[in-house]
């Protein structure tokens, strides 16, 4: 057992599947140069002195070529790693994203097979509005597509390992301000330096973790939204609201039986999102709730997210789009009151 | 064949068709439909070759609208950077559906682009089967060799429309004419076969059993089942 946090996490799946296959190779801007920043957020420290540079790609400015050369070489029997600085930077690699990596083992009737893992910080941490995407939706949207959410170091060591060993392109979205222990003010208080096992583990794709159990509403959020949500959760409970807070862990696959049996338990499902409002993946999951659950809701489905505007770069503006947990706090009482 | 009559039994399970055929057993990855999406794809082929040092060299076949893409400047920079095993084929047909060439490009050869990024372009009089063979021939050679990409432009010229839909009223007739007249490969080749003493009843054969063997899959393709359509919902991930 080890603390450790996010980022650390993230380095130390990498570091183990990468001693252990050849196969692996990382592929991204500024993650192997010397003396260099070891990739966004130091994630990728020290990893080009132990493996090289040619298993530790540097590439231009070209977020095409990241994606498209990782496809080409999970195609030749590589396991490639890709990673963008932020994840509002894959806008530029859209077509490789849609049109090409999840695509080729369906247009080829099952013949190409693309082992791919592609990495991006997501959320808001004032950097204006090119540098806070949560763009989760356009990935969830694509099939071919699996998609994995780690808001933990624990979660982000198994996901990662999960994500590298499968065969299937899929797509990691991580929050900024959870890579290291300073965001722990963010992240409502709460300790972001956690156990990680030393022995080997994976978690599987397509089920979620029930972080707090409770029995008057079901609140589904991921990344910095759980830590909001979990930091007011004992208020709640002395207003006589006990909420059950499910992470998904992974969007695709979807872990829709934890996620129907906490409705049939509480009858109520409030989704906190960091992403806009409109088209968010927590309007995918409201839709399956609706079409699939709908007779255990005991009221409509809630989403508390982002207004549908771009992140305002001024922190005063940003704290007020961005939910808050006063804002998630308050919404949650008045959705229960109602 | 089976694929383009979009049969299971084809090479993409009826999921491609002309879109994208493809079979890597014979070394064509499932063609990209998006022009210059495969750009990017093929400088990774080529990292990954030379990685796992394997002495293949991947190919990308593209047209001169293409070369307009952002994919084709992030591709050929990098690939020049890490010198490697790939060969980009520009067919310069003079239309890129129905924009001239002169709308898209100031400069006269697209294969001068490959100064920009440090690495070699070629051009190739495109109807002539055996200079291609050639110029592809040096340019396989030193991709093995560890000399890096080259960009090899072929001078060519589409024959009809750039789709089943298009007429074509863009293009002077008489360019046509001229082409279909003067610049035939095939009659090109020919004609280079006779002065090589093989005689006009070997080249007709060579022409007749081509046109059997593709009748045959014709009836071979058009005998096979309707697809089954279940099947749209298989492939989608790797099991």
């Amino acid at each position: 057992m080890a603390k450790m946090t996010l980022a650390q996490a993230i380095r130390e799946a990498i570091r183990e599947e990468m001693r252990a296959d050849e196969r692996i190779v990382l592929i991204g801007e500024d993650i192997g140069i010397e003396g260099g920043f070891g990739g966004a957020f130091g994630v990728y420290l020290g990893l080009s002195e132990e493996f090289g540079h040619d298993r530790v790609i540097d590439t231009p400015i070209s977020e095409k070529l990241i994606i498209g050369a990782a496809i080409g070489m999970a195609i030749a029997g590589l396991r490639p790693i890709a990673d963008f600085q932020y994840s509002d930077f894959m806008f530029n690699a859209m077509d490789e994203l849609v049109n090409e990596a999840p695509m080729f083992t369906y247009m080829s009737g099952g013949k190409v097979s693309v082992p791919l893992v592609v990495r991006a910080p997501i959320g808001a941490s004032t950097r204006g509005a090119q540098h806070g995407h949560c763009p989760e939706s356009y990935i969830y949207h694509c099939p071919g597509w699996m998609v994995a959410c780690p808001s933990n170091a624990y979660d982000a060591k198994g996901l990662l390992k999960s994500a590298i060993r499968d065969p299937n392109p899929v797509f990691v979205f991580e929050h900024k301000l959870l890579y290291g222990s300073k965001g722990r003010e963010k992240a409502g208080g709460f300790e972001l330096e956690i156990d990680v096992p030393d022995e080997e583990y994976t978690i599987p794709f397509g089920k979620a973790a029930i972080k707090r159990e409770g029995k008057s509403v079901t609140v589904i959020a991921t990344h910095l939204m759980i830590y909001k949500t979990m930091a007011i959760a004992d208020k709640l409970s002395s207003d006589g609201i006990d909420i059950e807070l499910i992470d998904p862990r992974t969007l695709v696959p979807l872990d829709k039986e934890t996620i129907f049996a906490s409705i049939a338990k509480t009858g109520r499902l409030i989704i906190v999102e960091e992403d806009n409002l409109t088209l968010g993946w927590g309007s995918e999951i409201s839709a399956v709730v609706a079409e699939e659950a709908i007779f255990y809701l005991d009221a409509p489905i809630k989403r508390i997210a982002m207004p549908d505007v771009p992140l305002p770069f001024a922190p005063r503006l940003e704290s007020f789009v961005v939910p808050s947990q006063d804002r998630i706090y308050f919404e949650i009482k008045r959705f229960m009151e109602d | 064949m089976a694929e383009l009559f979009a049969k299971a039994e084809g090479c993409s399970s009826g999921k491609g068709g002309s879109m994208h055929m493809g079979d890597p057993d014979y070394g064509m990855l499932t063609a990209i439909a998006i022009v210059g999406g495969g750009f990017t794809i093929t400088a990774g082929l080529a990292l990954a070759y030379k990685y796992q040092k394997k002495d293949n060299v991947a190919v990308y076949f593209f047209g001169d609208g293409a070369a307009n893409e952002g994919a084709f400047h992030e591709a050929l920079n990098f690939a020049s950077v890490h010198e490697l095993p790939c060969i980009f084929v520009c067919e310069n047909n003079l239309y890129a559906a129905s924009t001239p060439f002169r709308f898209a490009f100031k400069i006269k050869n697209i294969a001068d682009r490959a100064k920009a990024y440090g690495m070699r372009g070629d051009i190739v009089d495109g109807q002539d089967v055996l200079a291609v063979y050639e110029h592809a021939g040096e340019a396989i050679e030193r991709a093995r060799e560890g000399k890096g990409p080259t960009l090899l432009e072929a001078k060519t010229y589409r024959f009809i429309g750039h789709s089943r839909s298009d007429p074509s009223h863009y293009r002077p007739k008489e360019e046509l004419e001229e082409y279909k007249k003067n610049k035939d490969p095939l009659e090109i080749l020919k004609k280079r076969m006779l002065t090589l003493d093989i005689n006009k009843e070997e080249i007709e054969k060579i022409d007749s059993d081509a046109k059997s063997e593709i009748e045959e899959s014709v009836r071979y393709a058009q005998s096979l089942p309707k697809i089954d359509t279940q099947l749209a919902l298989k492939d989608v991930f790797i099991k």
